[in-house]
């Protein structure tokens, strides 16, 4: 890990103006940074991938770390809350079964119990050629994605090109599903930002980010509204090992039925497929009207994965994941798959 | 929240730290002086040290850190770089060092440098010796000794749950506050609060077998 | 060999393959090397080898070996991979010597991926044949070794099978990567997956029982004893008689695998048991526990034969100052130890009960009898701290070698293995393994398990998981650290049985570290089939691999 410099501001203000003020430097993955839980920051730093001039604590700022609301209010949950806080959190559990799914999935309780919602979010990918420090692809300022002819079968079979991450979160399938918003706080002032305009592919703005954040931004605050759909919501993430793993491939469902059993609206995300969390309108549109049976769900599961354009190793995926959309369809419904 | 970064709980001060004089403090040390001295002496180089660093953290610092850690109860003072983990700091900046946790990937995904920050698990290498003062941490030293073992130290003798013991400190750590949560699991329970700590000697069933048998003792002995 | 195949009623031709797996001791390799200038140093190493680190350190240093002294008191696994000081002890020696200081310099977990020695990778070809009775007629078999740099290890086949009509050849195919070193039964692994495959094959493509057709082809009646068992106590009849038959995603399977190992211990052991008069007893030897339980049996020999408790005996290892003893290779090291330990224990009661006699009415030393903490002899009991206080004050040393009587070599294994796939997602779930183990006399049957689970669960991470990923275009590894590289963990285990087969009645110390890393490959590998119809021939069996497989598998349908 490189030298940096260490500051605890007290507000978010001052965080933000710490951001901005620090010493600038042409190469981005030099820009100050700010740390939340660490969980993924401290590994990029340790790898060189980012080599900040100064850590900005954002732990020193009060009132980050609460969780409010509920299903009929929506819920706020502030984006120093930890992952372990918001599995464990009885009214998430109960209102929004999918998210405590979605936080429940990621890596182990030692991750959880730092790794914070904000985070989560902003985690950068786990490519094997991002990480590597020699590779210089072009997510390192380089000009070449390697995975798209190289080892590529944790790789992107959606959406991808000029690079082919895929996004690593858990939390962002599933709060797109939701139809989560997150708060932003900059030097410039604050924005909200849809979460499914957060995320940006890498051939909408700049190909080396993963979101819209600029370097003195920072996520306060995850906002996400009542739905009739957040009770049944579920998250089905699929891992090659059990214990310890990023998604191979993972599905955020929601549905809202109505009395007849039939699909009023619902929601499909697809994670670790493409660069973003991928959301498929035209399964959901597909469903509606539609009661939850095998043909629905294959249906449902063949439009969620139109369009996939696997690399050499990773064609597996559009089958994974198909099986993972009726899964996670039959399970947010309650019908067997 | 972490003590020196809380305005409230620091001291006003006027003129900066002496540098010099926290120095001239450590070089004397407390060896030779009687113990009431030696108190006020390490208490007021306790405040001092508090008080700079909650000024300090205000603006940016690459200057060495001069923190306190609570691990297993005791304070301990320790100047450190801004980028030094937790592990490091135990294990390479203590004196005696805390050299329990260890360092086997340094990426946060084999669970050998496991301590508990505030009772819960986390990995050491993933934390900043900044973001760990004012947490109590907690590594297997502080759970029982050689002759005093705890419940579960016991039982990893007794089921040889361990080999080469390089991940024992690790599984030793994470079973203990599980138990605490959870007196009474299940063998997929453990299984569960387990995974993130990785052995390749190939403990596992044993370790399984330890922290049930211990969550037995543990029932049995509060009964 | 064409010959040969003509008569064959069934051919299968087939490659198998093993990516290069990396030992991951959770302790990098490293040292301290302490150094300060004079005519002495010293060096705590992480070492298989205690005795391996004076003499590389001293060229080094430019000392002689006898000068420097190697101290391992604790080291955190090897599995082959820590002989000598290695380029990172060299380098700490330089800067040591340099700055008249300690130097503590261990790898990183990505050196130790890149230059600290793997387990080579194997392609295997083979055409074989046999007739329709099950009897193996002809194999042809190439083997290419991947050891990087190095040469690489493999089993000559057909390994432990004999084929009326045989060809081999072992080809070592380099690359510029690091140089593979010896890994827990080194070569055995890779030789028994693909020879436990192709008797799989053959097996399934005649149509007899896969237990059947091992046992028609061994003629060792061992295996055969321990197929039983095994098949037994994995409940055999269960599996699914049609490979990938059954409804619903979920489908289980069995297979089996077989292995062999020579082990054997050499005289290189020099132990002291010395007898204070106040009654302690020290073992000393300057071995090395490698977390196989080394320090364990070496202090309970000593206090068996003295009649004391475990409590009553401390051992001291792990220094070069001490008592001369071999490396931790080839399972070797209880082979050579233990008999060594037991000379010296049985020396050092004859030297204090040759004291005692005396005091026994004139018994002699060999009747003299140590138990339960106390010495009788002459119809007359002294207890322990009674019969040490008549020793000399300097005590009594017994110096034990090795008792070659005490010592074997060869065994057997056999696994079977249960796994669940789920045939949706590829998902490969271990559900039990039984391992069944000849050792000769066991000295530790907890620890005698604890080494069989270790290398049933090493094997799983073959079967499974491990495997490094080289960028052919870049060189480079792409996944040199444990995120990537993924060891099997907490929920991966399946339901362990370790069994020590008891049928083998030498009364003789076998080593057992190594043959339980070999049969469980073979035996993974062939439950996956059997669940799910799909045979995998690269490693590691991971969920795309029989996605594509069932994908094929329904194309060609």
């Amino acid at each position: 890990m490189k030298a940096f410099e260490w500051v605890s501001p007290a507000s978010v203000e001052e965080a933000v103006g710490l951001l901005k003020s620090a010493p600038t430097s042409r190469e981005m993955d030099e820009a100050a940074r700010p740390l939340a839980g660490g969980q993924d920051l401290l590994t990029t730093m340790k790898d060189y991938l980012t080599r900040p001039v100064r850590v900005v604590n954002l732990k020193s700022i009060r009132g980050l770390d609460k969780i409010e609301g509920d299903g009929r209010k929506g819920l706020r949950v502030g984006a120093l809350v930890t992952l372990a806080q918001v599995e464990e959190h009885a009214v998430i559990r109960r209102d929004f079964p999918g998210l405590a799914e979605a936080a429940h999935s990621v890596a182990t309780q030692q991750i959880r119990n730092l790794g914070t919602v904000g985070g989560n979010l902003c985690q950068r990918p786990r490519c094997w050629y991002y990480r590597l420090e020699e590779a210089v692809c072009i997510k390192k300022g380089g000009s070449e994605c390697f995975a798209a002819t190289g080892e590529n079968k944790y790789n992107a079979i959606l959406g991808g090109g000029p690079s082919w991450i895929v996004h690593p979160s858990d939390l962002a399938p599933m709060l797109v599903a939701l139809g989560a918003s997150v708060n932003v706080a900059g030097a410039d002032g604050r924005r909200t930002i849809l979460l499914e305009k957060f995320f940006t592919l890498p051939n909408e703005g700049s190909v080396r980010r993963e979101n819209v954040l600029q370097n003195d931004e920072i996520i306060t605050e995850v906002s996400v509204p009542a739905s009739p759909f957040a009770a049944r919501s579920t998250y089905l993430k699929f891992k090659e090992r059990e214990s310890l793993d990023f998604a191979l491939s993972s599905v955020a469902a929601a549905v809202e039925l109505g009395a007849d059993k039939r699909v009023r609206q619902a929601r499909l995300v697809l994670g670790g497929v493409a660069p973003v969390p991928w959301r498929v309108p035209k399964a959901e549109e597909f469903l509606k009207g539609k009661t939850l049976d095998a043909e629905a769900l294959a249906g449902a599961a063949r439009l969620a994965l139109e369009g996939a354009e696997p690399l050499s190793k990773n064609a597996y995926k559009v089958p994974l994941t198909q099986t993972l959309v009726r899964r996670a369809l039959a399970k947010a419904g309650g019908v067997s798959a | 929240m972490a003590d020196e970064h809380d305005p409230k709980s620091s001291t006003k001060r006027e003129s900066p730290p002496d540098p010099s004089r926290r120095r001239f403090l450590k070089g004397v040390g407390i060896a030779g002086a009687g113990a009431a001295l030696a108190d006020h002496l390490a208490q007021t180089a306790e405040a001092e040290a508090k008080a700079a660093q909650a000024e300090a953290a205000k603006v940016p610092t690459s200057a060495a850190l001069n923190l306190t850690l609570d691990v297993n109860g005791r304070r301990r003072p320790v100047s450190v770089e801004p980028r030094t983990t937790l592990l490091n700091a135990l294990r390479n900046h203590l004196e005696p060092a805390v050299t329990g946790p260890k360092l086997v990937c340094d990426q946060g995904t084999c669970g050998a440098c496991t301590v508990l920050l505030d009772g819960k698990p986390v990995y050491s290498c993933l934390v900043l010796a900044a973001d760990a003062a004012g947490k109590k941490v907690t590594t297997v030293e502080g759970l029982g000794t050689p002759e005093a073992p705890s419940a579960v130290q016991a039982a990893f003798v007794e089921q040889d749950a361990l080999m080469c013991g390089f991940c024992t400190p690790g599984f030793v750590t994470t079973v203990s506050a599980y138990l605490k949560k959870n007196p009474n699991p299940t063998l997929a329970e453990v299984r569960e609060a387990c995974k993130g700590n990785f052995c390749r000697c190939g403990t596992y069933p044993r370790v399984f077998e330890a922290a049930l048998a211990a969550a037995k003792k543990g029932v049995m002995s509060d009964e | 060999m064409a010959a040969a195949f003509k008569e064959c009623d069934a051919v299968v031709e087939a490659e198998y393959r093993s990516p290069i797996l990396h030992h991951s001791s959770l302790e990098t390799h490293g040292n301290v090397v302490d150094y300060r200038g004079g005519e002495e140093a010293t060096v705590y190493a992480s070492t298989q080898g205690t005795f391996t680190i004076p003499g590389d350190a001293a060229h080094e240093l430019g000392l002689k070996e006898s000068a420097v002294r190697a101290v391992v008191e604790h080291m955190g696994g090897g599995f082959g991979s820590k002989f000598g000081i290695g380029v990172e002890g060299m380098l700490a020696c330089q800067l040591s010597k340099q700055a008249k200081a300690p130097v503590h310099l261990m790898l990183t977990r990505k050196d130790e991926f890149l230059l600290a020695g793997n387990r080579s990778g194997s392609w295997q070809k083979f055409k074989a044949g046999v007739r329709r009775d099950g009897t193996l007629v002809a194999l042809h078999a190439t083997q290419y070794q991947l050891g990087g740099l190095g040469d690489g290890s493999q089993a000559g086949q057909p390994y432990i099978y004999a084929a009326a009509n045989a060809y081999r050849e072992r080809i070592s195919v380099h690359t510029h990567e690091d140089a593979s070193r010896a890994m827990r039964a080194p070569g055995h692994p890779q030789a028994s997956f693909a020879i436990e495959s192709l008797m799989d094959e053959l097996a399934y493509k005649i149509g007899i029982d896969p237990v059947e057709f091992r046992k028609k082809n061994l003629k060792d009646a061992v295996y055969h004893r321990q197929l039983d068992r095994g098949a037994r106590e994995i409940g055999w009849e269960r599996r699914n008689k049609t490979p990938g038959g059954g409804t619903g995603p979920l489908r289980r399977g069995m297979g089996c695998g077989i292995g062999t190992w020579g082990g054997g211990g050499n005289d290189e052991c020099k132990v002291d048991v010395t007898v204070a008069r106040d009654g302690s007893v020290v073992v000393a030897v300057g071995t090395q526990d490698l977390g196989t339980g080394t320090r364990t049996y070496t202090r309970a020999i000593v206090a068996e034969e003295l009649g004391l408790g475990m409590k009553d005996v401390a051992e001291r290892i792990g220094d070069s100052r001490l008592g001369q003893a071999n490396s931790s290779g080839g399972s070797t090291t209880a082979a050579s130890l233990a008999p060594s330990v037991k000379d010296a224990a049985v020396k050092a009661r004859l030297a204090v009960a040759e004291r005692l006699s005396p005091l026994l009415g004139g018994a002699k030393p060999e009747e003299i009898t140590f138990t339960n903490a106390a010495v009788s002899g002459g119809g007359k009991t002294l207890s322990w701290k009674q019969a040490c206080a008549a020793l000399p004050a300097a005590g009594v040393t017994g110096h034990g070698v090795w008792v070659s009587s005490l010592a074997d070599r060869g065994v057997h294994g056999v696994c079977f293995a249960e796994v669940e796939v789920d045939v949706e997602t590829g998902h490969v779930k271990p559900i039990k393994m039984v391992h069944v183990q000849d050792i000769g006399l066991p000295l530790n049957r907890l620890a005698d398990e604890s080494q069989m689970n270790g290398g049933m669960i090493q094997s799983l991470g073959m079967a499974l998981w491990e495997g490094r990923v080289m960028d052919a275009k870049l060189g480079l590894q792409l996944n040199a650290g444990f995120g990537d590289y993924k060891l099997p963990g907490a929920l991966e285990m399946p339901e362990f049985v370790p069994l020590i087969d008891d049928e083998d009645k030498r009364e003789a110390v076998i080593g057992v570290g190594e043959p339980s890393i070999i049969p469980a490959v073979g035996a993974v590998v062939n439950a996956v089939y059997n669940a799910c119809g799909v045979r995998v021939r690269e490693l590691p069996i991971t969920p795309d691999k029989i996605l594509m497989g069932l994908m094929s598998e329904r194309r060609g349908a």
